[in-house]
């Protein structure tokens, strides 16, 4: 599906009042990029809205309160229309929402031109396909603020996931499994009502299964919370530690000794990783890891060799020498002779499965231990003992300071004692919580472990089903749900990868004084090395990002952002403003005149693909369009008030 | 047909791999899998099935694996003929364990059964490790640990 957007018109709205924008630039074509300054004021915001509600039909939920907020405030209509004229592939809808402020009321109405005819509705009736992508959510991402930007890179968020989960509508998977869900639990209410002997049974098993429902909610949200909080302290611990360090460096006495520990500790820390690293590949070569295991390997070959396995003999030739008219032995094969041969051949293998037991003889030859894990190992030890010395050596310090009446630093390292002890006591609750482990299980109950919350409900469930003779069709549920998880699971880890590599490759080209890496995306984009980025750089990456998920859907989307580059250094907006127009096939801006320094100076360059539109606001009148890259240059808010 | 984690061992990892303090991680799930069956199949014994995760987590050795895969073949065919009390003469009953464990056709030159007792000495190495050593999240000292244990240096 291809959705362009040809104009927006407003009728009676706050901020502009009455005004009609045209983005086209040929008949039924609009131009690649609009530039729209928009001072502050007059309405980017409710634009933004405005337009979210167009596309996601979710005004007709709005309360009397949202629907009013529209209204201008230097008068007093009795109702505003907000419209846009949409290209969905080549039939031309205009979708119009009209805010009835008396009543407190909003409603749709669509017309349609197409090929095949046309017509108005009452409602929003966009086509098919467009209404069930066009979800709430979904819309907010590609009629996109800079809020959203944030929270791909949040850690706090997940939605970055969430987007792709969206776009690619892996959620409805998740949506299928929860309606299946919720029709077993029909059946298994009308089962109860059906039999009322068993119907108080029933229910009591449906009121326990609730509970448990709750209290595994309840579990994980817990679970949440600890993640935030272990998180937050630990990064507080790592703060003082800093701050600490810092102090020590200050301190002229100690500022050699500290610096010579620091270049210690990193010099150990590198030669630990590159000790751990190659370690753990040597670790992979099972023969090394004691001579046991050399000498077992050299002990069943020896056997294997001595008692001439496998047989050499395969049941292949036995096969084929039964179709022979005579033996080996020149005598003659006949029907008796060959279905003894026949018979027997079954007592020998296979020539695959003693070409597999051959290789495996062949791997397991001559194998013999070497000690490079063995001082590969004592190396390890020495370093790890360097290292604690350097952590005493270094401890030995903050002492030092301490004893010598270093206030600041007593208060500091008083309070990192008290969050290590509060995250030690998170810790313990979080292993409890989360802990599978079966030793540590049976010393806990199912209302304080999520493992055993989990299984506590299948058990539940179970009971229910049999209960309301529902069994078969709650383990085909579960089966069926599996799957889909599964499914789930696989598709988006391809996605995931695809739409990573994508947007490295995006942020590469643009981003090239420092290396922003995509790691990984787990809930929000996990950036190599580092635990955040510049406000530009997030913001270099969120539009990276939306333009491969956008990229690689079969769906072609208009990007729709307001103030993209927000308050930012120049040379960042320079950066956001390169990467904007090669993300999307349409790309509309709202900006202010603030932000045009650095932001515009790049699409002055793109040439006549570019349009220009300054929407100048008129005390006590109608807003005003402008039109023209001259106007634009020149459009300053104080001029436009 | 596929390798099956002891239940617990993700939280062993995971410790790991969560760390922040840009120490090295194991780059594969299969790496601590694979040390837990190592010191399982030292051992000769399996633990019990219901120890097992009930998912697959792979169905073939990650890349740094496929050619060690016969001698893991065969110190599993060791460590069965320990288990079973085979003696090393007795030609029949080692021909019968080696056919009932390996698939020519499979990715892992192991069939079900094979992959089945792999999985179970997991269980048995991951309960040593899980008794011996206690969780870090420095690979390092873990690995450390490991190569003690595994030597009966446990201790030391």
């Amino acid at each position: 599906m291809r959705l362009r957007i040809l104009s927006l018109s407003f009728k009676n709205i706050r901020g502009v009042r009455n005004l009609d924008i045209s983005f086209k630039q040929g008949e039924r074509k609009p131009f690649p990029i609009s530039l729209v300054m928009m001072p502050n004021g007059t309405g980017k915001t409710t634009t933004i809205t405005l337009l979210r509600a167009v596309l996601d039909g979710q005004a007709a939920t709005w309360d009397s309160n949202i629907v009013r907020e529209f209204k201008p405030a230097e008068y007093d209509p009795p109702k505003g229309e907000f419209s846009a004229k949409l290209l969905f592939d080549n039939e031309l809808y205009n979708v119009t929402l009209i805010l009835n402020y008396e009543k407190g009321e909003a409603y749709y109405q669509t017309s349609r031109v197409s090929t095949t005819g046309g017509g108005l509705d009452v409602g929003h009736a966009l086509p098919p396909l467009a209404k069930d992508m066009f979800q709430k959510e979904f819309v907010k991402r590609f009629v996109f603020d800079g809020e959203l930007a944030k929270e791909i890179l949040s850690s706090d968020s997940d939605e970055a996931e969430k987007a792709i989960k969206y776009l690619y509508k892996v959620n409805r998977l998740g949506e299928l499994g929860t309606r299946i869900d919720q029709i077993i639990e029909q059946i298994q209410k009308n089962a109860e009502k059906s039999n009322i002997k068993s119907k108080q049974a029933l229910s009591g098993l449906r009121t326990q299964l609730d509970k448990i429902k709750k209290t595994l909610l309840k579990l994980k949200g817990r679970q949440k919370e600890l993640e935030a909080e272990i998180g937050s302290k630990s990064n507080r611990i790592n703060n003082i530690e800093l701050q600490i360090s810092e102090k020590i460096k200050a301190n002229a006495d100690l500022r050699e000794r500290a610096e010579v520990l620091t270049n210690e500790r990193n010099t150990n820390k590198i030669a630990i990783n590159a000790a751990a690293q190659s370690y753990l590949e040597e670790i992979r070569i099972p023969y090394n890891l004691s001579r046991n295991v050399a000498e077992r390997l050299n002990q069943l070959s020896g056997k294997l060799y001595n008692l001439k396995l496998p047989r050499t003999t395969s049941r292949q030739f036995f096969e084929d020498l039964a179709e022979q008219p005579t033996c080996i032995c020149k005598r003659p094969i006949g029907k008796e002779e060959k279905e003894a041969i026949l018979q027997q051949a079954n007592e020998y293998l296979g020539d695959d499965q003693i070409g597999v037991i051959n290789a495996i003889k062949q791997a397991i030859k001559d194998k013999t231990y070497n000690d490079s894990l063995e001082n590969k190992t004592n190396d390890l030890i020495a370093k790890l003992d360097e290292r604690q010395r350097n952590a005493t050596d270094w401890d030995r310090l903050q002492v030092m300071l301490e004893e010598a009446g270093d206030l600041e630093i007593q208060v500091l390292n008083a309070e990192k004692v008290k969050l290590i002890n509060q995250v030690e006591k998170l810790n313990n609750e979080y292993e409890a919580l989360t802990t599978k482990d079966k030793e540590k299980l049976k010393r806990l109950i199912w209302e304080e472990n999520i493992q055993l919350c989990e299984e506590e409900e299948e058990n539940k469930k179970e009971r229910l089903a049999e209960a309301s003779n529902t069994v078969s069709l709650t383990n085909s549920s579960e089966r069926v749900n599996r799957y889909l998880k599964r499914i789930e699971t696989e598709v988006l880890k391809l996605l995931k990868e695809k739409i990573r590599n994508e947007t490295n490759n995006k942020v590469g080209s643009i981003i090239k004084n420092d290396t922003l890496n995509i790691e990984n995306i787990d809930g929000y984009l996990h950036l190599t090395g580092k635990k955040g980025a510049s406000v530009g750089q997030t913001l270099a990456i969120a539009y990276s990002y939306l333009g491969a998920m956008f990229d690689n859907s079969s769906h072609e989307l208009p990007f729709v952002v307001d103030s993209p580059a927000g308050a930012l250094d120049l040379d960042v907006r320079r950066e956001v403003s390169a990467i904007l127009p090669t993300l999307f096939k349409q790309l509309i801006v709202f900006i202010t005149s603030g932000e045009k320094e650095g932001f515009t100076d790049h699409f002055y360059r793109l040439g006549p693909d570019v349009q220009y539109l300054s929407v100048a606001k008129n005390k006590d009148a109608d807003a005003a369009l402008l039109e023209g890259v001259e106007e634009f240059e020149k459009f300053q808010e104080v001029a436009s008030s | 047909m596929a390798f099956r984690l002891p239940k617990g061992v993700r939280e062993y990892h995971d410790m790991v791999n969560n760390r922040t303090d840009g120490g090295v991680k194991f780059k594969y799930l299969f790496d601590f899998y694979y040390l837990c069956l190592m010191l399982g199949l030292d051992k000769a014994k399996i633990g019990p099935k219901e120890n097992l995760e009930s998912g697959e987590f792979v169905d073939d050795y990650p890349d740094p694996y496929k050619n060690v895969s016969e001698i893991v073949a065969g110190l599993l065919i060791d460590a069965e003929m320990r288990r079973k009390d085979i003696a090393p003469q007795d030609r029949t009953r080692i021909e019968n364990l080696m056919l009932g464990i390996i698939d020519q056709f499979s990715l892992t030159g192991l069939n079900q059964e094979g992959l089945d007792l792999l999985n179970r000495y997991a269980v048995t190495g991951f309960e040593e490790i899980h008794t011996n050593i206690t969780k870090t999240s420095e690979l390092e000292t873990f690995l450390v640990h490991y190569y003690q244990l595994f030597n009966n240096q446990v201790g030391a």
